[in-house]
């Protein structure tokens, strides 16, 4: 399994968002670093199919970003994003579910699963415009999970979740990317710390690094920090 | 796909908007279709003289006695012997002490249906008012109407022997039957009331179906799906479609239900020129024209909603395709009459369904399309240009769906 980002650029009138970005992505964890305004957002919406390059290209087994089969294998948790106010999450899971080509027998053993593995069991009959945010992020990551995804994209997941939530929310992503890949952007490092199995970092809409995190010796808040201080362009 | 309409359809039934709306339209289709019947009277002078409902029904009845009677020279002289019950003086015609009186009541009413046809026949023709007649001046009159009509259409030789072909078609001696519901359908107060309530509904309810998935962000959750772009696509004009389809035909339903309560089913096969447009030279009855209305209603509610959902995804904003549905589909339409003058933007005019839903004007318009040597008439056309129309922004719509980028908010 490997998505390949070629030469990834995309513009916006006079400004450059994503600057020729190429990397690899096997299994496994890694996580986007980046201040606001780095790119991440656009890089993520175009990995996941629904924001066209500029420039370059993505695939993942040779499928391009843009066809069925590609978002057949994806999964998607946008940073900011809205849910149909009067669905309950089990309505709304059904849809999505639907929208991913689930049967509905299968749909509502999955959903069952994801909907005690988020903890909205309790109130999946309730309408989505009754829950908190972060009952409403937790929603979010259920339905990116609904299709056990090859290609798993997250932007900013642990936004809204509680620290006890963000542990169990950790664990899960570990244990997806030994499957998977897994696209994590955050601009907490914590968050990223321990389940990233690499590391990536964006500036000014350019990968400025790009290594395992076993090769980053010592804490990792302070290597991201002294990344960007210098500035270096080590990629 | 059957899953995804069926989340599309929930979606927009649990609008309080499309319920409200909905509601309201109804109760104001059903005022309009029976109200009167229901809740007025007729006053003459101050004086009360009949309610609505006993006015209707015996208009009803004195109609289904004359129904199949042949206008000849027969039914004619004894028009002719009931109108020496009516007074000259219209004052003294339309004065309590007359109408209330069994001159009017028994001998004169009773051929009330058939005296309006009869004035209305004459009229077109000459312009005068009605006076004793033979059937021979009367058919020869109504032609003379038919062909005055044609000119006032500015009408080419080659659409007039059209015509001339589909006149001689017709029966020499017309038979009187009555319309009933059916021509209730046909007339300002069936299809196009209908049709008026669905372009409003479709204005206000269908306008927000793409364009509140990207105001509420949801998009770029449903895009990045497998069925995300085509099929869901398809998903939301079937949702609005269907909605559409049922809300026009609980309207025409209710409508049609209330007309048979009060004006009785009538006569299919009544001919047009006897029951709603005399002058009208072709061969359609009252019920197919009923039926073609049907039909046109509901076809062009159908377009209309795809045009609606299409113009909101393409301009994002459903207050802007709000209004220009309302302005262009129904202000302009209803305010807007184009001349004879300037035949083909007045047939295209026409055709929009508001327009093409009033029977005189646009369902028995007499300017011919003519397509490749076939001679098509208004609505006969617009049935294609209608399915044309929705299948091209059907796909502008897809192209524009399935390309559609979530940018920075």
């Amino acid at each position: 399994m490997k998505l390949v980002i070629d030469r990834l650029s995309k513009q916006y009138k006079n400004k450059i968002a994503v600057d020729r970005v190429s990397a690899e992505f096997n299994n496994g964890v890694y996580g986007l670093l980046g201040a606001n305004g780095a790119g991440k957002t656009t890089f993520m919406r175009m990995v996941c199919g629904i924001l066209a390059p500029t420039s370059g290209s993505i695939s993942f087994n040779g499928i391009d970003a843009g066809e069925e089969e590609y978002r057949n294998v994806l999964g998607y948790l946008p940073q900011d994003f809205g849910y149909y106010p009067n669905f309950t999450a089990w309505d709304f899971l059904l849809y999505m579910s639907a929208l991913k080509g689930f049967d509905k027998k299968s749909a509502k053993k999955r959903i069952t699963e994801l909907l005690d593995f988020v903890s909205l069991s309790d109130v999946s009959k309730k309408k989505i415009k009754t829950y908190s945010g972060g009952m409403k992020q937790r929603l979010g990551i259920a339905q990116a999970l609904l299709n056990y995804p090859k290609i798993l994209v997250m932007d900013e997941p642990t936004a809204g979740l509680d620290p006890k939530e963000r542990v169990r929310f950790r664990n899960v992503i570990e244990s997806i990317g030994k499957e998977s890949i897994v696209i994590l952007s955050t601009h907490i490092v914590s968050d990223v710390e321990h389940i990233a199995d690499y590391i990536l970092m964006m500036k000014s809409g350019r990968i400025i690094f790009n290594q395992p995190r076993e090769n980053i010796e010592g804490d990792l808040e302070e290597f991201y920090l002294s990344e960007f201080e210098d500035g270096i362009e080590s990629i | 796909m059957k899953s995804i309409i069926g989340f599309e359809l929930k979606k927009i039934l649990q609008k309080k908007i499309v319920w409200i709306t909905f509601i309201i339209f109804f109760i104001f289709q059903l005022m309009l279709t029976s109200f009167a019947y229901l809740f007025s009277s007729r006053y003459i002078d101050g004086k009360f003289l009949e309610t609505k409902a006993d006015w209707f029904k015996t208009d009803r009845k004195n109609a289904e006695e004359l129904s199949g009677k042949k206008i000849d020279d027969n039914l004619l002289s004894r028009l002719e012997e009931s109108n020496k019950y009516i007074p000259d003086s219209e004052d003294e015609a339309e004065s309590y002490e007359y109408l209330s009186s069994d001159d009017y009541q028994k001998k004169a009413r009773p051929y009330e249906p058939l005296r309006k046809l009869v004035k209305t026949m004459l009229y077109a023709g000459t312009g005068n008012a009605y006076t004793s007649i033979t059937s021979k001046v009367l058919y020869s009159t109504r032609l003379a109407g038919v062909e005055e009509r044609w000119d006032a259409h500015k009408l080419t030789e080659d659409e007039k022997e059209y015509w001339r072909d589909k006149e001689s078609q017709l029966p020499d001696t017309f038979t009187y039957k009555y319309g009933g519901a059916y021509e209730r359908l046909v007339d300002m107060s069936g299809c196009y009331y209908i049709c008026m309530f669905i372009t409003f509904f479709i204005a206000i309810c269908i306008t927000s179906i793409f364009t509140e998935e990207h105001l509420r962000k949801t998009d770029q959750l449903v895009l990045c799906t497998k069925y995300g772009r085509k099929q869901s696509y398809i998903a939301k004009i079937i949702a609005g479609c269907t909605i559409t389809i049922c809300m026009t035909l609980i309207f025409w339903i209710s409508t049609f239900i209330c007309f048979v309560a009060i004006y009785g089913i009538g006569n299919f096969s009544a001919m047009v020129q006897v029951t709603f447009d005399p002058i009208y030279s072709g061969t359609l009855t009252i019920g197919q024209a009923a039926l073609v209305m049907t039909g046109l209603l509901l076809l062009s509610s159908i377009v209309l909603c795809i045009i609606t959902m299409v113009l909101s995804e393409l301009i994002n904003s459903n207050v802007g395709v709000m209004a220009i549905v309302i302005a262009v589909f129904f202000l302009l339409a209803r305010l807007v009459y184009v001349p004879a003058d300037f035949k083909f933007i007045a047939k295209v005019w026409n055709m929009l369904p508001i327009n093409l839903l009033k029977g005189d004007q646009g369902l028995f318009d007499v300017r011919l399309w003519n397509i490749f040597g076939i001679k098509l008439t208004l609505w006969q056309m617009a049935i294609i240009i209608y399915i044309i129309t929705g299948l091209v922004f059907f796909f502008i719509g897809k192209k524009k769906y399935c390309k559609y980028q979530v940018s920075a908010r």
